[in-house]
């Protein structure tokens, strides 16, 4: 474990890495409610929504969820 | 586009269901026999193979990784193929996963009874088994991760996201906490000591509860609550935001289980500021779940699987409500070490689980073998008895943690303990452990409807191994289409996505855990704490192995109460050579972080020891502790201390160095020996003859030890 806090001090300013990680966790969860909105993508999600129904064939008559 | 026929492996899957509901009965059963052990301490029939240090393990281990883990892959081998449109990679494979985990589970049966332990909650097995756990686990990923390249459908719906992520989690979090220096066939010394221990095993712990009871039971629930409400699920876009937002903050929120601790504060925050973050994706999950059902309600009230769902998913939002309130630091303050931690993973356990796992399987029966449910009375039945069960074993015992936490921290007008012994707190409380148990004992009953249920509605059709499906074949392009977003190219390259998922949690992980190596002052040295005589280390394994630590808790936090009762609070230095750390997490006795510090509230006698070691009743008749008379009769084995001390002299524990003389693996038995015929001595003046030899000889080195090296002269 010595060896472990060695090599991680020995980076200089490491200090900065928790705030990147942080701007990138962000900036990656912001574009993903972006993705989730999209207009275009309304199609899809619509597609999605029952697709566990669908797998063995029988579509069934009542899976007109509304739109959210 | 040429259509492909293919069968699905549903014999694969009936075997795991079947081991679901067999694993389900013996967790519960042993269960049970914990909870009677509680409260009348004859249960533990005076043997050390059922002691409960060593029955509850087993319970916790049989439910979590037993019939849970069963569960789950029962769970992803029906759900995968269907929404995969593909038979499972290798029959192979499921072959070897489905016999290699139900040998890990009796392996881990046996060794618990036998006491061998690592000591770690939900992390017990020794190394052998911690290896085969790998590498059933590899080989559980491998034919996942197969199937899904041989798929038929495009795109990769919610649950085997969850599924990617939960496979990804557990086997990153598994060899993290299960790093360990073997010094025998079946047993070792994890490298972490003391505060850096307790965080990678509550890193470890808290995910697991993410990880392994949550992330593929929410892919579970996306998979069969549509199925069996006949209904979409309410909004996709949800379970995908609630996906990435679970994966993202959970792996952070481990340090809420040592708040108060001899943990640094800045780790302490950040758990809390995940934990109370956690509630938004945990009830976008819960309303997904719900609203699922929307003008679907009639169908809840005639059909048992349903409620069971339903139940299941509001149980999930209770508990994920209760789990971040639990990490506010006041709250905790006066839960933790409580049976409120109890009450609040049965919440989880028998309600979001147990009842979802029902639902499950109540489904999958008739489905896979062709025919109705034999009884939908007696399902309804087990319903209503079921959820009568998590009433009467959670209430009691959130009312009895209230009651036991403001004893502790009552105080006269005089300034001193209201309760100052401890035994008071746990007598007063004593009725609602005898409550808990008919709470267990309802939960049980409906087990055993639902079992005769299923066998019979088995008996009445029959299961195909291979059931037949035909798909169109996927033609696959690596390539973004026009116009396609990432997320969606994302989700159609499985191999990109598991590594995206893994980078995810290995930060979070790695930001919580490496700090601590990093930030010297974060663990200040005490130039007075020494290393553990090899007499005392022979005693601590002992204690490791009856599982002392279940009920025992070794760390007193800064607060007066605690202050008063126990004496100084513990402090990070202090367990610097504590490999493993035994903080425990339930004060079901005193805590005994300063057992040892003569003259301090706490000391005992040799002669107090071994009395009590020997027949607890006997020096307090309502004492609920177990007896131990085998340590008085069974002599120490002493042959393996040289290679424990060679394993601490690897981990950084200074037995290589000055006052030690060289080769101290060699002559520390002479140092043993001598420490042990003190002690001996010791007993005989005060009348008792016990030869030095002895077990009860280092449990009590042990004890004495404990706290000392700190102890100011009072």
């Amino acid at each position: 474990m010595k060896l472990v806090s060695h090599y991680l001090q020995s980076i200089s300013d490491v200090g900065l890495y928790p705030s990147i990680s942080l701007i990138i966790f962000f900036s990656f969860f912001i574009g993903m409610i972006w993705w989730t909105f999209k207009k275009s993508n309304k199609n899809f999600f619509n597609d999605m929504k029952s697709y566990a129904l669908d797998d063995d064939g029988i579509k069934s008559s009542d899976q007109s969820g509304t739109e959210i | 586009m040429e259509t492909q026929h293919f069968s699905y492996d549903n014999k694969i899957v009936k075997y795991f269901a079947y081991a679901t509901i067999l694993w389900g009965v013996v967790g519960m059963l042993v269960g049970l026999l914990a909870a009677l052990q509680l409260a009348f301490p004859i249960f533990n029939f005076k043997l050390a193979y059922t002691t409960f240090g060593r029955i509850r393990p087993i319970h916790t281990n049989a439910v979590i990784f037993a019939f849970v883990g069963n569960g789950i892959f029962a769970a992803v081998y029906y759900s995968l193929q269907r929404l995969l449109k593909a038979r499972m990679f290798s029959d192979k494979l499921s072959w070897v996963h489905f016999w290699g985990w139900q040998a890990i589970i009796v392996s881990a049966a046996i060794t618990f009874v036998l006491g061998i332990t690592t000591s770690k909650e939900y992390a017990e097995l020794e190394w052998p088994i911690d290896i085969a756990i790998t590498i059933i686990w590899v080989v559980f990923g491998w034919n996942m991760f197969g199937t899904i390249l041989r798929r038929r459908a495009d795109h990769l719906y919610v649950s085997i996201w969850f599924y990617i992520a939960t496979f990804v989690t557990v086997a990153v979090l598994h060899i993290g906490n299960s790093i360990e220096i073997p010094y025998s066939w079946l047993h070792s010394y994890p490298v972490y000591a003391g505060v850096q221990d307790a965080l990678v095993q509550w890193w470890y712990g808290h995910n697991a509860v993410a990880f392994f009871l949550t992330t593929p039971y929410l892919g579970l629930m996306y998979y069969f609550l549509p199925k069996a409400a006949n209904r979409p699920v309410y909004s996709y876009r949800l379970s995908i935001i609630h996906f990435w937002a679970l994966v993202f903050l959970y792996i952070w929120a481990g340090p809420h289980h040592l708040l108060y601790t001899a943990l640094p504060d800045w780790a302490q925050s950040l758990g809390v500021v995940f934990s109370i973050m956690l509630i938004a994706p945990s009830w976008g999950g819960m309303f997904n779940g719900l609203l699922t059902l929307r003008g679907a309600w009639d169908k809840v009230r005639d059909n048992a699987t349903l409620k069971f769902m339903v139940v299941a998913v509001t149980a999930y939002g209770m508990s994920t409500f209760e789990g971040p309130m639990m990490s506010l630091k006041w709250v905790n303050s006066l839960t933790h070490y409580t049976d409120w931690n109890i009450a609040h993973v049965h919440i989880g356990a028998l309600g979001w689980n147990g009842f979802l796992t029902f639902g499950m399987l109540y489904y999958l029966f008739p489905k896979m073998w062709k025919t109705k449910l034999y009884s939908e009375k007696l399902a309804n039945a087990h319903f209503w008895i079921g959820t009568l069960g998590i009433i009467f074993y959670a209430l009691p015992l959130y009312w009895g943690a209230i009651v036991q936490t403001l004893m502790w921290k009552e105080f006269t007008p005089d300034g001193l303990l209201a309760y100052p012994n401890f035994l008071e707190t746990i007598t007063q409380i004593l009725p609602m452990y005898h409550v808990r148990i008919l709470g267990g004992l309802l939960y049980f009953v409906g087990l055993f409807l639902m079992v005769y249920n299923l066998l019979k509605t088995a008996a009445s059709g029959k299961c195909a191994d291979n059931e037949e499906a035909s798909a169109p074949a996927l033609v696959t392009s690596s390539k973004r289409a026009r116009g396609e977003g990432l997320h969606r190219w994302l989700e159609r390259r499985p191999v990109q996505f598991m590594v995206l998922a893994t980078i995810a949690i290995l930060i979070g992980g790695a930001f919580e855990i490496i700090p601590t190596y990093l930030v010297k002052s974060n663990i200040p040295t005490i130039e007075s704490v020494k290393p553990y005589t090899p007499l005392e280390l022979e005693g601590r394994d002992i204690y490791i192995r009856e599982g002392c630590n279940t009920c025992h808790t070794q760390m007193i936090r800064p607060f007066r109460s605690e202050t008063e009762r126990y004496g100084e609070y513990s402090k990070a230095g202090e367990l610097v050579y504590n490999h493993p750390h035994l903080w425990g997490s339930k004060r079901t006795g005193p805590d005994l972080a300063r057992e040892g510090v003569p003259g301090g509230k706490m000391y005992k006698t040799n002669v107090w020891h071994y009395n009590h070691l020997l027949d607890p009743q006997k020096m307090n008749a309502q004492s609920i502790m177990p007896a131990y008379p085998w340590l008085i009769k069974d002599d120490l084995d002493t042959s393996n201390t040289s290679a424990k001390i060679r394993a601490m002299i690897k981990l950084g524990v200074p037995y290589d160095k000055a006052p030690y003389p060289a080769n101290y693996d060699l002559v520390a038995h002479d140092d043993m020996k001598k420490q042990a015929e003190e002690i001996s001595a010791d007993l005989k003046k005060n009348g008792v003859e016990v030869a030095s030899e002895k077990e009860i000889i280092a449990v009590i080195a042990y004890l004495q030890r404990l706290g000392r090296d700190i102890s100011v002269k009072e």
